[in-house]
């Protein structure tokens, strides 16, 4: 059985979602739910740190493209966590994530591009 | 004094002739037996004496040996012995180095009342002569004579005329039997320094240090090990009645006792015995050092050796560290076996110069060296050089010779640099043998500031490079050369085995007089044609994981980089889940996934035989132009049975 774990980092204006673990079909509706579940309406967007994930699916990203849009519609932002070397990267690319959501190297690099 | 008639003294004629041939008689007698043979038949004979005997004072001033005419016997010869002062003839002119003069019965009554018992019937005169030399009696010669006798100055002077060249041979010949005996003793005691340098190996030496003693010095001996309860016998030859009378030595060196030698029939000198136990101790305390040194040196070594090879995928490695094998010396060889960056592999043999535990210590600081500088990513040229000048600027002094060499699974490229050590070796799959004689320098250690020279090759799938140490190659009495071809037609013979046998079989061909220490290392990287991936998959979500999981070890084995696990097993996953996606039920519907590799190329199938809910081709997500950007190829082969996807993608086409 597939499994992810998501650790929010509560806040009024910038939630930290830090997922890991594996995304496919078997959990991707969860952890949709779980990191849609961490913004409230005041906040200014989300972060999703996908550094500790080692594999995600088209369903996976589904999920994530469909939270981007959603965020947008609202007039939040979607930050998506990924460092350089991750062969994640490349799959982000390929769906293009990044008309729906920024991708940063690190959190650091997040707060600075929210701020 | 009258003549005595009866008795017919040697004038002088005669008495010169007597003289000349004691003189002659004396030059060829050698041995002190034989020499006294001649005293007391010749003295006998030119006095015409009815019996004579030979007095002769033992060397420790306080004894005399007599040997007598009558039942004279080379073996008698010491076999009575007096003490000095008894009163006897002889002895007295042992005594005052005097002659001394009986001429009848009643005389030596007088003079020697003891001697009554032993005068029965005895009518005649007696005279002893002393033997000088150098101003000393030496002993003394003894004549017995049939009748009185009244003994004139020129009689005396002729027996003390006798007496000279008789002393002088006598000196002679116990200088020459004292010179033979120390001859013997010394000719002994090298055999026995010699016996004793042959072996390291404690028991084995008092073993063969048993052996020498019997027959040569006693009828038995025998060595224990240890002190009291402890004591344990390892040597016993020869045989003896009684065991508990046997001389004990004790076997002691440097202060330590280590257990005592017994000796019963002894034929030798004690002094000789003991200078025997001595050396015995000491050429045993010798191999106790020597053991606990080379002991010492070899477990240094090998936990300075890697404890296991790292396992690499698509390359087989192994290697092995043997010490000398008459146990001399165990030496700084090393080898080592790391992963690189980029899927790479850093292969390292070497050997510092020198043995015992500074070498081992130096092996141990060299090999961290090397494989810090390697994973630092340098060249093999320039790990060497960083090497050189790390050595010569810590002024270890180590020199080393080493090969560090690095392989790419994926461009088959060997890069290797070597510091004066022998080739490395390559085998290709149908057995020809070939060295790589580029990239070679000086060792390392010699000369500041020197560049290393770097070279390539191609090694194939299935070749096999083997790098090793001198103590393969090197034969006494034969050419590094001769080694070389030596172990390149060891290598050529079994082309097929794999590394680890390979390398044993290449260890059975050392020189058998090697003493050197050994490593070898050898490496293959494997045909890209390993066992093929099947997995029978029921149509449920949560099976994809477990499958991900087995196709990842399947592939990681298979050589594969991480990025491209995880795009295989990502294009792999999307097909998997468009089966489960569409399949009727997820109750009994099941698929199978199958990978292989055809050349450097992973082929994935992903059939399934199950009914299809919807035509594919509708689906809404991303799966289909994932499995497109991730592989080099994508088939979707719909039937009558099922549903087919062939993904395909090159390894090492695509790397960061």
């Amino acid at each position: 059985m597939t499994s992810a774990e998501v650790v929010v980092e509560p806040s009024e204006e910038l939630p930290i979602a830090r997922v890991s673990g594996e995304i496919d079909m078997a959990n991707a509706a969860e952890v949709a739910a779980q990191l849609g579940a961490a913004v409230s309406n005041a906040a200014h967007g989300l972060v999703v740190d996908l550094g500790a994930v080692g594999y995600v699916d088209s369903a996976g990203l589904r999920g994530l493209l469909d939270l981007g849009v959603r965020l947008r519609r609202r007039g939040q932002r979607l930050v998506a966590v990924l460092p350089v070397e991750s062969p994640l990267r490349r799959v982000l690319e390929v769906v293009q994530m990044d008309r729906v959501a920024d991708v940063c190297a690190t959190e650091e690099d997040a707060r600075a591009r929210m701020a | 004094m009258t003549d005595g008639g009866d008795l017919a003294w040697p004038q002088p004629a005669a008495r010169l002739r007597a003289l000349t041939a004691l003189t002659a008689a004396l030059a060829d007698a050698l041995t002190l037996v034989d020499v006294g043979e001649v005293v007391v038949g010749a003295t006998v004979t030119a006095l015409g004496a009815e019996a004579g005997t030979l007095a002769l004072l033992d060397p420790d001033g306080e004894t005399l040996l007599i040997a007598r005419a009558s039942t004279f016997d080379a073996a008698v010869f010491g076999a009575e012995r007096i003490p000095l002062d008894t009163p006897t003839p002889t002895a007295e002119a042992v005594r005052s180095n005097r002659p001394v003069l009986l001429p009848d019965r009643e005389t030596v009554l007088e003079r020697f009342p003891g001697l009554a018992g032993r005068l029965v019937g005895f009518h005649g005169s007696r005279a002893a002569i002393p033997l000088e030399v150098g101003g000393r009696a030496i002993g003394a010669y003894g004549l017995t004579f049939s009748a009185p006798r009244d003994f004139s100055a020129d009689e005396v002077d002729f027996m003390l005329a006798l007496a000279r060249p008789c002393a002088q041979a006598l000196e002679r010949a116990r200088l020459f039997a004292a010179e033979r005996t120390m001859q013997l003793r010394l000719a002994f005691l090298a055999e026995a320094s010699r016996v004793l340098a042959e072996s390291l190996d404690g028991e084995e030496l008092l073993r063969r240090l048993t052996t020498l003693v019997v027959p040569q010095l006693a009828d038995w001996c025998a060595v224990d090990l240890g002190e009291g309860e402890a004591a344990r016998r390892v040597a016993e030859v020869g045989e003896t009645d009684d065991p508990d009378g046997a001389v004990v030595l004790a076997l002691s060196a440097r202060h330590r006792r280590l257990g005592a030698m017994r000796i019963a029939g002894a034929r030798a000198h004690r002094a000789t015995v003991e200078e025997l136990a001595r050396r015995a101790a000491l050429a045993l305390d010798n191999a106790r050092l020597y053991r606990q040194e080379h002991e010492a040196a070899e477990t240094l070594q090998r936990s300075l050796l890697p404890s296991h090879l790292p396992d690499l995928p698509g390359v087989e490695v192994c290697a092995a560290y043997q010490p000398g094998s008459t146990a001399l010396e165990v030496g700084g060889d090393w080898y080592d076996v790391f992963p690189l960056p980029g899927g790479r592999v850093g292969l390292v043999i070497g050997d510092v110069v020198g043995r015992g535990l500074r070498a081992a210590a130096a092996m141990g600081q060299l090999r961290s060296a090397v494989r810090a500088y390697a994973l630092e990513d340098w060249a093999p040229a320039a790990v060497l050089e960083h090497l050189n000048a790390l050595t010569k600027a810590t002024d270890q002094g180590d020199m080393a010779t080493l090969i560090y060499a690095t392989f790419d699974p994926y461009s088959a490229e060997l890069r290797f640099a070597s510091a004066g050590h022998p080739p490395p070796l390559v085998v290709a799959p149908d057995g020809t043998a070939r060295f790589l004689e580029g990239g070679r320098s000086v060792p390392t250690g010699v000369v500041s500031d020197t560049g290393y020279e770097e070279a390539t090759t191609t090694l194939e799938p299935g070749a096999t490079l083997v790098l090793y140490t001198d103590g393969l190659i090197e034969r006494r009495g034969s050419t590094l050369d001769a080694g070389m071809e030596t172990l390149a037609r060891a290598a050529a013979e079994v082309p097929s085995l794999d590394t680890s046998a390979l390398r044993d079989h290449l260890l059975r061909h050392q020189p058998p007089n090697a003493e050197d220490d050994v490593a070898v290392l050898a490496f293959r990287p494997l045909a890209r044609t390993g066992p093929e991936f099947a997995a029978d998959v029921p149509a449920d979500p949560t099976e994809l994981a477990g499958v991900r999981h087995r196709l990842r070890h399947w592939l990681e084995e298979a050589g594969a980089t991480p990025d491209e696990v995880h795009d295989v097993l990502l294009a792999c996953g999307e097909a998997c889940a468009n089966v489960v996606e569409h399949a009727y039920g997820p109750a009994d519907a099941s698929f199978v996934v199958s990978a292989r590799l055809e050349g450097d190329t992973v082929e994935v199938d992903v059939r399934d035989t199950g009914r299809w809910r919807a035509p594919r081709g509708s689906e809404r997500g991303h799966g289909l132009g994932l499995m497109r950007a991730l592989m080099d190829d994508v088939a979707v082969t719909p039937s009558e049975e099922g549903t087919e996807v062939r993904l395909r993608r090159r390894l090492g086409g695509v790397r960061v």
